[in-house]
């Protein structure tokens, strides 16, 4: 940068240099009022879900103009079944708006005219039964993506399931959220492996209904793997209930913090007491707990004489989770 | 408001709610055999149920809502036999009266005019002696609130014998066995889960949750002073987690939201001596622990006198009482976003803040006995713990539409989790050699101890999504995650690993979806032994529906992992191949069938002292026979496990319905033995519970319920020094439904 020299440089009595500054704070209140004028629409149209209600209801490509609207007793002539359903619908509290004139049919399915002069023309209503993955995904979405941020990225997106696989807007099976039918049923008519992981003799009790899927998981996305959710503190899921075994603790067993707590357990079922990957503990401690040439996690003593009373580690190294004042777990 | 009070009448909301709360107890008594799979003629009536009609005025109308209850009262009847540990380790459902379930539903009549809810419902099951119940409390207001509410009660019963059991073996002179597990379980766990939302709808909204979860009971545990001493440890461990969220819906296409969540937890565990089964000469109760064996000298060559008291030169418990009480407290702050303000660019994200301080300040263990290697006899340890978890996480993810048919996705998170602690401890020991004899010269140790573990991970994970043709679509994708473990010790170990993704769907026709996944993994490093540093899952899902009463739906899925350097050898896959079907041909009848076969195997060359040596054992590696552990097995354990579950459902009349069906899951395995007393116990197991349902239309609003399941838990090993496991458990639950 070429340097001035200190003489020339304009001084504040300069009416050179006042005309100066004049211009220069012109232009960045030129400027400030552009952005003013460019996001002021943008700040007055910003209300809430129902813009982007308002938003979903323009029609897409080759849907029937935006002027088309019908309302929804137009809609109720034909669909009378769904327009009495509908009042108890979740999504009814959008119509309960303006007056009772809000949101109803239209701004999930959009203008109905073209659909209504064709005599019921399926083609010319957005039909979510029809409608690619995809497309209703964008549809839901256009409302639903603040609190589902992730979902197009989510392990459901990717295999082509969309909202209308598990939800269902007007013949839902269970209260709970819209679903086609309550969980876990819904999950394992995918999750078929799933089922036959909670039919085990020791199993998380979501058969029983004191867990559901969604305790663990996520089915709209997570920013984990498996759709897994995290605790609280951003701890492992399975810290909600099992807190004790969370700690901090002084001494922890690292692999529960590091590796998670499937290094030695099964989360769904097992035919194993605890969940636990193996039948016998000790065969299960020692597939770590041996010398190695390259791990530092200590082996098993020499006078652990497993033909005699060690049969199981616990016995001794109770504390295995973690512990605040033994460094073997002891107590 | 409307206070005009109609008389009960079998309206169709009546029926409807109460075909929804037969559906409910359904689905909780024969959860394994409904159908979920997208509604079929005989699921019609079903999934119609949960859609209320809107309130007429033939409805029961009080106060200007429409009120809709049922409740189902009955009770089991149970008969069993064989182990009654593993019946309430697996089953637990006690004989007795219960108010099976319990939903109420007020609707208003007119919204506008409802001042304080517009609808109320809830749902409880379990209560009056189940292992486990449950209540659901939904309210809400128009766009105003949203209230839901859960409690959970769990009772949880654990006595698997052969957990934590010594095997005694038979030849020891003084032979007492342990027939049940010594870390047997009582315990009851209290779930507590409360969520407001305040104008959900509205451009700011707050949400405010708060989380009780309390475990509490009797069971047992074990210590190791000189032997493994019997503890009563009575549990007693709580968390109170709140929260509070803003979320402000900027514009229509971003959201910003703040979370602040607290937890604080408590630990009020207690440990006393269990187990005061032998007196010593002068009448003076002694615990002699779990591993009471001449034949391993333990705990010690000769623990009687010829009187038959306890040798006062033995190792043996007096006394014992451990408290603990720690306390921790956890604040989380957390940022997150969302917005698709830029075109085709949609980005979340989240930034989050942990610090938790946990404190043990008043510990306290006392010992009094022998612990003759020592020639210990009394200690008191006494001190505090201070220890911190420091979390902080970063993630953001962007989704760039590229084309319409063509998505880029990229998500990058961080996390960096730092636990520090410190802990101080004074030990006051008293010498002695003889448990006759009053503890002797005092000697006192103060200890202190700074530990740590630290974890720093990266992770990018990048796709790409293609949408072929409307029927099918690819994509792929790689991620890269680094991980930089630390310790006090003085351990560094990075470990980085390369994923790659590659993914297919493919819609043939609209009623066939076929999903195949492949991942794949490389590390260059892991952190124990049992963690892969190669990785192949392979996942295939389909789902056909083929008419609208059919359905089917396959898995295959398997896992396939190894750890192969040298002294190590990992191997482990898992490989499951499942299907499901059901068949709903007509409201009358519909049929559901189920099978799974997962093939789990694992195996890690593992090394052991043992004396005999098992006829199984190789020599060991040298680093293995350096560290005085001389055998070496491969540590295999193979779990071929298959289920199989099937059920027709009857519906032969409109008033009455009969649900028959099985469910079996048998598990046929095989594993290294270390130990000659060791019995393969699960791992040849069979779990088997057929069933059987009717439920009839007696009057209006009435119905009767009948319901049998039978229990059935076996193993095909020996039962080795323990109590058998076995058990037949036949439970009957006969109940009214009453529908008001």
């Amino acid at each position: 940068m070429p340097t001035v020299p200190v003489s020339k440089l304009p001084k504040a009595n300069d009416v050179n240099c006042q005309l100066l500054v004049w211009r220069r704070t012109m232009k960045r209140l030129q400027f400030l009022l552009a952005v003013a004028v460019t996001l002021l629409p943008g700040l007055l149209h910003s209300g809430s879900v129902l813009s982007a209600q308002a938003t979903l209801a323009k029609p897409a490509v080759g849907q029937a103009p935006a002027t088309g609207f019908v309302g929804e007793e137009t809609c109720a002539q034909c669909h009378d079944v769904q327009a009495k359903s509908f009042p108890l619908n979740p999504h009814s509290k959008l119509a309960q708006t303006h007056g009772g004139k809000g949101v109803t049919c239209e701004g999930c399915h959009g203008a109905g005219q073209a659909h209504v002069e064709g005599g019921g023309d399926k083609t010319k209503i957005f039909s979510f039964k029809s409608a690619p993955a995809k497309a209703i995904q964008a549809r839901c979405l256009s409302c639903h993506l603040g609190s589902h941020a992730n979902f197009d990225r989510s392990a459901h997106s990717l295999a082509g399931v969309s909202c209308t696989t598990c939800h269902s807007s007007h013949t839902p099976g269970s209260a709970e959220h819209l679903l086609k039918v309550a969980q876990p049923q819904l999950c394992y008519s995918c999750h078929t492996d799933v089922k036959a992981s909670f039919s085990q003799p020791f199993h998380h009790k979501v058969n029983e209904g004191v867990l559901q899927c969604t305790d663990c998981h996520n089915p709209h996305g997570t920013l984990q793997d498996k759709l897994l959710k995290t605790n609280a503190d951003q701890n492992a899921v399975c810290s909600k209930c099992h807190v004790e075994k969370t700690g901090p603790f002084i001494h922890e067993h690292p692999p529960i913090k590091t590796e998670g707590c499937i290094a030695c357990h099964t989360p769904h079922g097992s035919s194993n007491a605890r969940l636990l990957t193996h039948n016998n503990v000790n065969q299960l401690c020692l597939s770590c707990h041996t010398a190695s040439a390259n791990f530092t996690t200590p082996g098993t003593p020499s006078f652990h004489n497993q033909a005699n009373q060690y049969q199981s580690c616990l016995t001794c190294h109770t504390q295995i989770h973690g512990s605040n004042t033994n460094a073997f777990f002891f107590n | 408001m409307n206070t005009k009070m109609t008389s009960l009448r079998w309206s169709p909301i009546a029926k409807l709610a109460t075909a929804a709360t037969l559906c409910g107890l359904a689905a909780a008594s024969f959860a394994q055999t409904a159908t979920p799979t997208a509604t079929s003629p005989a699921q019609e009536a079903v999934a119609a149920s949960a859609q209320t009609a809107t309130p007429t005025p033939s409805d029961n109308i009080r106060f200007g809502y429409a009120i809709h209850q049922s409740v189902d009262f009955g009770g089991h009847v149970v008969s069993q036999s064989g182990s009654g540990a593993m019946y309430d380790t697996l089953v637990n459902i006690k004989p007795g009266p219960r108010v099976l379930d319990y939903s109420l539903t007020l609707l208003a009549v007119d919204p506008a005019k409802a001042h304080i809810f517009d609808r109320v419902t809830t749902d409880s099951f379990g209560y009056g002696g189940d292992p486990n119940s449950v209540s659901t409390l939904n309210i809400s207001k128009g766009k105003l609130y949203e209230f839901r509410g859960t409690f959970r009660r769990d009772r949880q019963y654990s006595d698997y014998n052969l957990l934590s059991n010594p095997l005694i073996p038979p030849t020891s002179t003084v032979y007492a066995p342990w027939l049940d597990s010594i870390h047997l379980f009582n315990t009851v766990r209290r779930m507590t889960d409360l969520s407001l939302t305040i104008e959900p709808l509205s451009k700011v909204s707050l949400r405010l949750d708060y989380n009780h979860s309390i475990m509490q009971g009797p069971s047992y545990s074990s210590v190791h002073e000189g032997g493994d001493a019997l503890l009563l440890q009575l549990l007693r461990n709580s968390s109170d987690t709140f929260s509070g969220g803003l979320d402000w819906k900027v514009n229509h296409k971003s959201t910003l939201s703040y979370d602040q969540f607290v937890m604080h937890y408590k630990g009020d565990t207690r440990w006393q001596l269990a187990g005061l089964n032998y007196q010593l000469s002068n009448g003076t109760p002694v615990s002699l622990g779990v591993d009471l064996s001449s034949a391993w000298n333990a705990p010690c060559a000769a623990p009687f006198t010829p009187t038959g008291a306890v040798s006062p030169t033995c190792s043996s418990y007096l006394a014992y009482t451990r408290s603990a009480p720690t306390r921790t407290l956890a604040p989380t702050e957390q940022i997150r976003f969302q917005t698709t303000s830029i075109p085709r660019l949609a980005l979340n994200g989240r930034f989050l803040y942990s610090a938790t301080t946990s404190n043990l300040n008043n510990y306290n263990e006392f010992f009094n006995g022998l612990v003759s290697r020592l020639a210990l006899r009394q200690s008191n340890i006494t001190g505090s713990a201070h220890i911190r978890r420091i979390n902080v996480n970063g993630d953001i993810g962007a989704t760039w539409t590229i084309t319409p048919r063509l998505m880029a996705t990229n998500i990058y998170n961080f996390s960096d989790f730092r636990m520090p602690g410190t802990l101080s401890l004074l030990e006051t020991d008293y010498a002695g050699t003889n448990t006759l004899v009053a503890p002797g010269a005092v000697t006192t140790l103060a200890t202190t101890d700074d530990e740590f573990l630290n974890q720093k991970t990266h992770t990018n994970t990048s796709m790409l999504i293609w949408d072929v043709t409307s029927r099918a679509q690819i994509n792929g994708g790689f991620r890269y995650r680094s991980r930089v473990i630390n310790n006090a010790a003085g351990d560094s170990i990075p470990i980085h690993e390369d994923w790659g993704f590659l993914g297919a769907t493919l819609r043939p026709g609209p009623n066939l979806r076929i999903n195949f996944n492949l991942e794949s993994m490389y590390a260059d490093n892991s952190f124990t032994r049992i963690s892969p540093r190669q990785m192949q899952h392979y996942i295939v899902r389909t789902t056909y529906k083929p008419r609208t009463w059919l359905t089917l739906a396959g898995t295959v899925n398997i896992r396939e992992s190894r750890n192969n350097v040298d002294t190590v050898n990992h191997l482990t896959h898992n490989r499951d191949f499942s299907f499901g079907t059901n068949i709903g041909w007509s409201e009358k009848w519909s049929l559901d069938f189920n099978y799974s076969y997962n093939d789990i195997y694992s195996s890690t060359l593992e090394c052991y002292a043992s004396t005999p040596a098992p006829p199984s054992a190789t020599p060991a590696p040298d680093v293995c026979v350096a560290a005085g552990t001389p055998y070496a097995s491969t540590g295999f354990y193979k779990a071929p496990t298959q289920f199989v579950s099937g059920a027709l459902t009857l519906k032969p009349v409109k008033k009455a319905r009969v649900n028959l069906g099985f469910r079996a899951s048998n598990t046929s395995g095989s594993t290294e033995t270390f130990n000659n007393r060791q019995v393969p116990g699960s791992l040849q197991s069979q779990f088997y519970t057929p069933f059987a349902n009717a439920n009839f239309d007696i009057a209006r609003n009435w119905s009767w319920k009948g319901d049998y399941n039978f229990y059935g838990y076996g193993e095909n090993s020996p039962v080795g020094p323990t109590a058998p496991r076995s058990f037949h458990g036949n439970v009957c639950t006969l109940a009214v439904h009453y529908s008001f």
